[in-house]
């Protein structure tokens, strides 16, 4: 009976780990939201990396020491680093009435804060506002590969820039449906 | 709301002007029941109940300890170089080690291929502890291996594609594939009667209580056995963990290779202790299947099956990590 329970657990513990992760690379995200006439036309994306990534990625492209990527380097920086991630639609899922959202990444620009920590920052403009009253907008940062692990920015990790329902509210929890697995969905919801 | 108004009081000292504005604009959009401006303010987030079985707050926990002791690592890198405090290099021996207890649950480090292997395979539990050792073995000098390449010979940065040496990767998934058609070929053979089921994987089994009758035989099959063994710890061990690759880089690059090298050798004895485990779990797991049908009743006849048809399974799976691996890592449509 011992070993029979010592199976299951074994099983169990190893059911576990295949369902779910060993990220290497520790994201800290925010996100703003860019409301016009009523509509959400992109986001913008705040990525804090873990020192270990930070510390190479900034030693490989910021070749000139300083601490800070020039436009040469973040240009090489988005070519090498960043631009292949769009293979992945940059882990960004964005579901608008349920259906997958197209959108484009625009004004990349990396930095270096204090302490030797990588930012990747970028918007993703989508293709057609989402009036966001009427259609329900879903955002989640989740990487299937799960390389990356995305977690929220221990201070301010969601804003909305532009003018914005007071009525709407953002919903925080885990994904289901086409999202199913991701950890920190955000639904943006008007009314009930 | 707080934020806006810790904002406007922000815009108010720096310029007045601005402020009268900000606070106009700010009244006129509490009037048409909307908040304003060009600026991004915060807006109202509710989290929603957290309703998590048991399972997914395990696998959570795994990932929040991870994040956490991967920080830690670092620390815990420069407190071992300083070499002034005694307390904190053991602490951080010990972190690297968890961590890398619990890294290896995720997906990789040839778990999958070692419970595989030792489900198809008759066999001691020392050779689940061997193997776990070989992984742990192979797993560090792979890391070291990688980075001083990229560092040392290279010169040159992976930007996101650490650890994706070319032909490391395929090479191990050939090995799994090779060793998976093996195993058929031996499952086949127990299956014609050339060998006994339970041995088909050059086994040492005293199970069947007169190895010592067989012992000339066994010890020259037993090597073939390791070999076997050892060849896939080397397949599912060469491919490094991406994360101790980061550690060793991050090491590297600040010239503390010294105590990078202990730190990614302690985490990768905790992989190799976790796939321990799961080794050890299949041996068992086999073994306890065997002496269930024995005590159900089922004879000779019923233990040969489930010993064949194991064997089988083992293979199939084996051949099947090697093979699609393989397959999606050249990027080759299977239809």
């Amino acid at each position: 009976m011992t070993r029979l329970s010592l199976l299951a657990g074994f099983a169990w513990l190893l059911a576990a780990g295949a369902a779910h992760a060993n990220p290497d690379i520790w994201v800290k995200s925010a996100i703003t939201y860019h409301v016009e006439d009523e509509s959400v036309v992109g986001l913008t994306l705040e990525w804090r990396f873990d020192q270990y990534f930070s510390n190479r990625t900034i030693r490989d492209f910021d070749r000139s020491g300083d601490g800070a990527f020039d436009e040469s380097e973040s240009a090489t920086l988005r070519q090498k680093a960043f631009d292949p991630l769009s293979q992945d639609r940059f882990h960004l899922h964005v579901l608008a009435n349920g259906e997958p959202k197209a959108f484009d990444v625009v004004d990349f620009a990396p930095r270096v804060e204090a302490e030797e920590v990588l930012v990747y920052r970028f918007t993703a403009r989508f293709d057609r506002p989402v009036p966001y009253r009427d259609v329900p907008l879903i955002v989640s940062q989740h990487d299937d590969a799960v390389i990356f692990d995305f977690s929220f920015s221990d201070g301010e990790f969601l804003l909305v820039q532009g003018p914005f329902d007071a009525a709407c509210k953002f919903r925080i929890g885990r994904g289901s449906g086409r999202l199913s697995g991701h950890k920190q969905t955000v639904a943006l919801v008007c009314g009930a | 709301m707080t934020s806006l108004l810790r904002l406007l009081a922000v815009l108010r000292l720096v310029v007045p002007l601005l402020a009268v504005a900000a606070l106009t604009g700010a009244a006129l959009a509490q009037d048409s029941g909307q908040a304003a401006g060009s600026v991004a303010v915060s807006p109202v987030i509710e989290f929603v109940e957290d309703d998590r079985d048991l399972w997914e707050r395990w696998t959570q926990f795994l990932v929040d300890f991870q994040r956490r002791a991967n920080a830690e690592v670092a620390e815990h890198m420069n407190a071992i170089e300083s070499g002034e405090d005694l307390g904190a290099f053991f602490l951080g021996l010990a972190i690297a080690f968890i961590y890398g207890v619990l890294h290896a649950f995720g997906p990789g480090h040839g778990k999958f291929v070692v419970v595989s292997y030792f489900l198809g395979r008759e066999v001691q539990i020392g050779r689940g502890v061997a193997m776990a050792v070989q992984v742990a073995i192979v797993h560090v000098i792979a890391a070291i291996v990688i980075v001083w390449l990229a560092d040392i010979v290279l010169k040159a940065g992976f930007g996101m594609g650490l650890a994706e040496v070319p032909g490391v990767r395929a090479g191990s998934f050939l090995i799994i594939a090779i060793i998976g058609v093996y195993m058929f070929y031996q499952a086949i053979r127990a299956a014609l009667g050339y060998i006994d089921p339970g041995e088909s994987g050059h086994g040492h089994s005293h199970s069947h209580g007169h190895s010592h009758g067989h012992s000339h035989g066994h010890g020259h099959a037993s090597d073939a056995g390791r070999l076997e063994g050892g060849l896939l710890a080397f397949a599912a061990g060469v491919v490094p963990c991406p994360g101790a690759v980061l550690i060793m880089l991050y090491a590297v690059a600040n010239d503390m290779i010294y105590p990078g090298f202990i730190l990614v050798a302690a985490m990768s004895i905790g992989i190799g202790l976790t796939i321990c485990l799961l080794g050890v779990g299949a041996i068992i797991a086999r073994k306890t299947a065997v002496r269930l049908v024995e005590s159900a009743g089922g004879g000779a006849g019923g233990v040969a099956v489930l010993r064949h048809s194991m064997n089988f399974g083992g293979a199939l799976v084996v051949t099947l990590i090697g093979l699609v691996s393989f397959v999606a890592f050249l990027d080759v449509p299977l239809g």
